[in-house]
């Protein structure tokens, strides 16, 4: 179990943690990593959560370890770039967590993606089913190489306060990836760096198109993980914690996914547009979550829309229960048209005019515009590309 | 017990954390809170159905990998389906809305209704299905009560009177959603001619008995 750093403890006691995602583009000169520990010191965020190990760069970057990876790395002071936006944060008492995405290579889909030695690419090490990208967890080379990476990886970056475990799922359906599998995968990790934070990032539901083998209520029982990074990133992945609701919470400091990414269609929120995450951190507030993770840091971090939320949230501004959006009836006319019956009002849209949210004027001030008032509805596709409204707000307060 | 969830529509939301649904599917017709579809209280659900889209919703629940135990009432308000069609009033979603692990439809042979439900095993296909059950033009409770097993089982009650148990082997069978309304197939083909009501719906997940059965 990680060791609490007094300056950490003092920093911290009852506030709201807020966790920030890091690309590797995000870092990797001196005055970025400057830049960002002052950003979070004058923002309040509290932990860094930075890519370890990547090579999705030209250069190759590898941020992490230079044996496992035999690629060209950039160095800030003599060190890697996460080695020194470790060391400097941790003098402000910022947290930096090494993101670390379980597959067989640095990164997953890239043409600079480096294979770790002395893996090979093949369905013994690589659940390749369903286009899978995760380790085939039934496998002992596949793991105990990762393994030893990590191992490797805090052994060389001593300022590095944890190691967030991203991809620590199947998505893949090959014979062996198991709870079970994953589990023990976890826990081997637990051993394998006891003296450091250890963080996993779970799915917030389960019904997506494949079983994910997360069994969370083991892994916080049974002390694995320290901290958990629940990503309600999605719109169809309500912001909730299901898979939780067997597991002692008391054992596990959890933040919840807030999503600010620009440009993807299937992404709660959008930092483009000013409310959202305000909108989304009072959710937070209002469900009791304390700590809030935010993806990513290079497309939120210039707005003021975002300062300020931020700072709602870390002040308490934003614990005011809103009214809720009073929808009572929705039409659709396939391919056409839908409307929605909002306080007695027929809105009307079609089919045309929607993308990924709703764009009629009328609609979006009556729904969307409105702070705080706006279910989630989305155009929405399936995996079997049927159309349908899907509208969500499960966890909305009355 | 331990409630999975309680839904009325008394807040006239069709989208509500206790009242209402989580998540509305509609990509045809007309789904609505409405004074008239209300057993008790001042609202209940209508769903109007359109040949060939779906026309319902649904709660989201954790995991469910032992019980579920659910109950609603229904009344089909004369609505009228060609012989030899159906329309799904209610299933579970396991994972993606091509697999289940349960289902009840809806039947009308031009005097009385019916319905029948069906038990997936462990492939996610709907492998056994019950008897038609036929009860009258009007309001009815009925409750369903889903077992994980060697056999696993699936049971009906209407108002209170267990109509039948089905059985198939479902032990690695589980999911976290669960959806009323019309057509809630993948496929819906059936055109049908006017609404139907649902009120007060309930879950649990340890089997609790919920209506007087």
């Amino acid at each position: 179990m990680v060791k609490k750093n007094h300056i950490y403890k003092k920093r911290y006691a009852n506030k709201p943690l807020i966790s920030m995602w890091l690309q590797y583009y995000a870092y990797d000169t001196k005055a970025e990593c400057d830049a960002i520990i002052q950003y979070c010191k004058d923002n309040g965020i509290t932990d860094l959560d930075a890519i370890a190990v990547n090579s999705d760069a030209t250069p190759k970057v590898c941020m992490g370890n230079s044996t496992l990876c035999n690629v060209t790395s950039t160095n800030i002071d003599g060190m890697k770039p996460i080695r020194y936006l470790a060391r400097e944060a941790k003098t402000h008492g910022i947290r930096v967590h090494a993101w670390w995405c379980i597959y067989i290579w640095t990164w997953w889909g890239t043409s600079n993606a480096v294979l770790l030695s002395p893996l090979t690419d093949n369905a013994t090490n690589h659940d390749t089913s369903n286009g899978g990208s995760t380790l085939n967890f039934s496998q002992s080379s596949p793991r105990t190489t990762v393994i030893n990476a990590i191992k490797d990886f805090a052994k060389e970056n001593p300022e590095v306060y944890g190691v967030n475990l991203d991809y620590i799922r199947t998505d893949g359906t090959v014979t062996g990836q198991t709870d079970a599998n994953v589990t023990s995968f976890v826990s081997e990790c637990r051993t394998a760096i006891p003296d450091r934070e250890l963080s996993a990032c779970t799915l917030s539901v389960l019904n997506i198109t494949y079983p994910v083998h997360q069994d969370m209520p083991s892994w916080i029982n049974n002390r694995y993980i320290d901290t958990c990074r629940v990503m309600g990133y999605y719109t169809s992945y309500p912001l909730k914690l299901y898979h939780m609701d067997q597991a002692d919470l008391s054992k596990v400091r959890f933040f919840m996914g807030t999503a600010t990414e620009q440009n993807s269609s299937d992404w709660a929120f959008n930092c483009t547009r000013p409310s959202d995450l305000r909108t989304t951190l009072r959710q937070h507030s209002e469900l009791g979550y304390p700590n809030a993770c935010i993806f990513d840091w290079v497309d939120a971090m210039d707005t003021v829309e975002f300062q300020e939320a931020l700072s709602d949230y870390l002040h308490g501004k934003l614990q005011a229960v809103v009214p809720y959006p009073a929808i009572t009836k929705i039409t659709v006319t396939p391919a056409t048209s839908f409307s929605l019956d909002i306080g007695g009002s027929t809105y009307t849209t079609l089919y045309s005019a929607i993308t990924d949210h709703i764009t009629t004027a009328s609609l979006k001030t009556h729904v969307e515009g409105i702070e705080g008032q706006r279910p989630w509805i989305h155009y929405y596709r399936p995996e079997n590309n049927s159309t349908y409204v899907r509208i969500l707000a499960g966890d909305w307060l009355p | 017990m331990t409630t999975l969830f309680n839904v009325t529509f008394e807040n006239n939301m069709l989208i509500h954390p206790i009242s209402g649904y989580d998540n509305c599917y509609v990509s045809g017709g007309t789904l609505e809170v409405a004074a008239a579809a209300a057993y008790e209280g001042s609202y209940g659900l209508k769903s109007t159905p359109l040949a060939g889209t779906v026309t319902g919703g649904g709660k989201v629940t954790h995991d469910l990998t032992g019980k579920f135990r659910t109950a609603f009432y229904f009344d089909p308000n004369s609505i009228t389906i060609p012989s030899g069609s159906y329309i799904m009033i209610l299933r579970n979603f396991h994972y993606d809305l091509s697999q289940q692990a349960f289902n009840c439809t809806l039947t009308w042979n031009g005097s009385s209704y019916g319905i029948d439900i069906g038990l997936a095993d462990n492939t996610l296909n709907i492998v056994t299905w019950s008897s038609v059950y036929t009860f009258t033009d009007a309001w009815h409770l009925f409750e369903f009560y889903w077992q994980r097993g060697s056999p696993g089982s699936f049971q009906l009650w209407i108002d209170g009177t267990s109509q039948g148990t089905i059985t198939a082997t479902n032990t690695s069978v589980r999911f976290n959603n669960c959806g009323i309304g019309c057509n809630l197939r993948s496929s819906p083909s059936v055109s049908t001619t006017g609404s139907v009501y649902f009120d007060r719906w309930i879950a649990n997940d340890d089997g609790s008995q919920i209506g007087g059965v």
